[in-house]
């Protein structure tokens, strides 16, 4: 009888134990800020905002983001747009979702980040072409560009 | 008609009701535009309106159609007058042959063509009972109502609330179509605040008995905004600088007025289009100043 | 005016048909009691029935009618006007209040003449039909009916027109009517019992009793009542009819004024809706 109420009581205390981590991190400070006015589609922004702060370091491995239906209702949206975003960020390796749980940060491999920084870095470099190509600024005169402006 | 600048113009208007007073309301109705007039269920549009009409008498204030005194010349000013309600206010056994007659021997300047058409434009049937007309059929008839004695200001007291966005949509262009004489004013009062944002020229905001705000509509659009940031950033700025803010678990949003000088003092912070109703919903919280 | 005058005129159209339809409906049934009093069944039961049978159905079509159509046709929309919100609309259009109490009261003038036209010339028929002598007293008789009713449907309007919510004026109407009922009942009661005493009935008597003292006298209950009917109560009809007359239509006119300008002053006291 004794034995039952102990091993009854253990098993609730582990289960506590466990518990306490997950509460422990559901307090995290996150700003998300949705422009209308941006013309970039929502989702899009959320995406952005969460990522850049977790490569920031502002975000880290294992912190609990707010659940889906929690974000719609502080930023006053739709829940498949946070389902959308989450689902973006699960895609793109930074989060992570576990059913029943909710979504965590995930652990950041330095070759992830690596790949994302580039991407973005490739998005711009992109756009400065575009730009030079229609002032009709040759490509030596981009990579003259990049030279001085990567030694700053 | 007599030469006059402002279709109405209200000055100080007062009145006391148990648990509610119309406190020194002022503002004008410039001749040839359309003036919205928002606020919440309560604040006192229709107390306003009503007082307008002659249908309240009020404590105090003056008020003047068309450049003359509201009260003194009722039934003169009252020729050019058409008032729309929210509901219908005939007999549900009349018909609209019924009121075009009875309405012929009312105003001085009637006519049962103008009546007519505008019967046949909106499809009203002549004959049939106003007890079985839909919600949007009995607006119509209102609206041709208003429109068949020549009038020159058409006052509207939550005309367009019920009614469904393709016959609104109708209703707005007939407004617009009224207001190409530019003798016509209209002043509506309205919950649907996308109408308002569309056509009105000029808008006035009651809440409580008090104007917060009355001007033309754009430039009230224009300098308001919605200033976005994170909590953090939220304690540096000045508690001046915005009507209130809500704040949420991931940011929070405020109601500036002077958006161009907030540009400036909190550049980079992002600052988005506010709408009429966003207006409305910070402004009545305005003294909470921090809500969610 | 005239357009608010048209308005009654359409509101009342239902209330117009019913009240056609019934009086043409009493005027036929009395018809064929007529001629079931000659020829038919009536005639049958025997002198007396019949007579009794022609008097009821003379008595309906001559005062019967008249009563129908008065308390029918005299139009008091200022409730109705209320309900659907007419009021307020009202109040938008270039009318005063004269103007707009005045439709109504314009409106039941002119019905009080139409039906009181319809009502003599039905008396008249009556009295051709059933083979009676016509009195001119049933002219004034008819038209008492009329000024009673035009004056209650104007004392109704005042209270009408005096309040936006149409259950206190409906209250104060009932508890009004109430008041008269009960005061003349107790009136005329008094006025039967002194009647009753002048035989040496007193009131504490049983029924008994009181039939002794009657029979005393040579008379039945029934006989003091008949003689209370026809030499008191008509007695007094009879003396005011020739001598005051000209009381009634002073005292309706000036009624009626006086309710005309109450229901104004009442309209401009009532506010606005809320």
């Amino acid at each position: 009888m004794q034995f039952f109420i102990l091993s009854l009581l253990t098993s609730v205390c582990i289960w506590y134990i466990m518990c306490i981590p997950s509460i422990y991190n559901m307090v995290i400070t996150m700003d998300i800020i949705i422009s209308n006015s941006s013309g970039e589609a929502i989702y899009e922004q959320i995406v952005s905002q969460i990522k850049a702060q977790i490569m920031s370091g502002k975000l880290s491995e294992g912190d609990a983001l707010p659940s889906m239906r929690a974000l719609a209702q502080s930023l006053r949206i739709s829940v498949i747009t946070t389902k959308r975003a989450y689902e973006e960020l699960e895609r793109s390796g930074f989060i992570v979702s576990v059913t029943g749980k909710g979504s965590f940060v995930k652990g950041q491999d330095k070759e992830l980040v690596r790949e994302e920084y580039l991407r973005q870095a490739e998005q711009l470099i992109s756009q400065a072409c575009d730009k030079a190509r229609i002032g009709g600024i040759t490509a030596e005169e981009l990579h003259e560009l990049v030279d001085i402006l990567y030694a700053e | 008609m007599d030469d006059y600048t402002n279709a109405i113009e209200i000055k100080g208007l007062t009145k006391r009701y148990d648990g509610f007073t119309l406190d020194n309301v002022s503002f004008n109705v410039p001749k040839g535009s359309i003036m919205g007039f928002i606020g919440q269920n309560g604040a006192g549009k229709s107390t306003t309106i009503n007082a307008l009409l002659g249908i309240i008498k009020p404590d105090g204030g003056e008020l003047r159609i068309f450049g003359k005194d509201a009260v003194s010349r009722e039934r003169e000013i009252k020729q050019d007058i058409s008032a729309v309600f929210d509901e219908l206010p005939f007999h549900e056994q009349l018909n609209a042959k019924m009121l075009d007659k009875m309405l012929k021997h009312i105003f001085r300047e009637w006519s049962s063509e103008t009546f007519g058409r505008y019967l046949e434009r909106f499809q009203l049937p002549t004959k049939k009972k106003f007890g079985q007309f839909s919600k949007g059929m009995k607006m119509k008839l209102q609206i041709a109502a208003a429109l068949s004695h020549n009038s020159k200001l058409l006052i509207m007291d939550e005309a367009t609330t019920g009614l469904d966005p393709v016959i609104r949509s109708e209703i707005l262009d007939i407004f617009m179509e009224y207001l190409q004489d530019d003798t016509h004013s209209i002043l509506m009062s309205s919950h649907i605040t996308s109408d308002l944002e569309k056509i009105a020229d000029s808008v006035t905001f009651i809440d409580k008995g008090k104007i917060l705000l009355t001007g033309f509509k754009d430039d009230i659009l224009s300098s308001h905004g919605i200033l976005k940031c994170g909590r953090s950033d939220y304690s540096s700025i000045d508690r001046q600088d915005f009507i209130s803010a809500r704040i949420s678990d991931v940011g929070a949003e405020l109601m500036v007025s002077d958006r161009a000088a907030c540009e400036l003092k909190y550049s980079g912070a992002v600052i988005d289009n506010a709408t009429l109703d966003d207006i409305m919903v910070y402004y009545v919280n305005r003294e909470k100043k921090e809500w969610s | 005016m005239k357009g608010l005058m048209l308005k009654e005129f359409y509101l009342s159209r239902k209330l117009r048909i019913i009240g056609i339809a019934i009086w043409f409906v009493v005027i036929l049934l009395c018809v064929l009691i007529r001629i079931s009093a000659l020829h038919g069944n009536i005639a049958l039961l025997g002198e007396g029935s019949a007579r009794n049978a022609e008097s009821v159905a003379w008595i309906v079509m001559t005062f019967g009618n008249s009563l129908l159509l008065y308390s029918m046709q005299f139009t008091n929309s200022a409730d109705a006007d209320e309900k659907c919100g007419f009021r307020v609309y009202e109040h938008t259009l270039p009318l005063s209040e004269k103007k707009i109490v005045g439709a109504l009261y314009l409106t039941n003038l002119c019905a009080f003449g139409i039906v009181t036209a319809v009502n003599y010339i039905t008396a008249l028929s009556a009295c051709l039909l059933f083979d009676r002598s016509f009195d001119p007293m049933y002219l004034v008789y008819i038209l008492g009916i009329g000024c009673l009713a035009y004056v209650i449907v104007h004392i109704k309007a005042v209270l009408s027109y005096r309040f936006r919510n149409p259950h206190k004026g409906q209250m104060i109407f009932t508890l009004f009517c109430l008041g008269i009922y009960f005061g003349g009942a107790f009136g005329f009661t008094r006025w039967f019992t002194g009647y009753y005493e002048r035989f040496g009935v007193e009131t504490g008597m049983s029924e008994t009793e009181q039939d002794a003292i009657l029979e005393a006298q040579g008379l039945t209950q029934t006989m003091v009542m008949k003689e209370f009917f026809t030499n008191e109560v008509m007695g007094v009809v009879r003396w005011f009819g020739s001598n005051a007359w000209w009381l009634v239509p002073v005292v309706v006119g000036g009624v009626t004024a006086l309710c005309y300008f109450l229901s104004v002053r009442g309209l401009k006291r009532r506010g606005g809706r809320c």
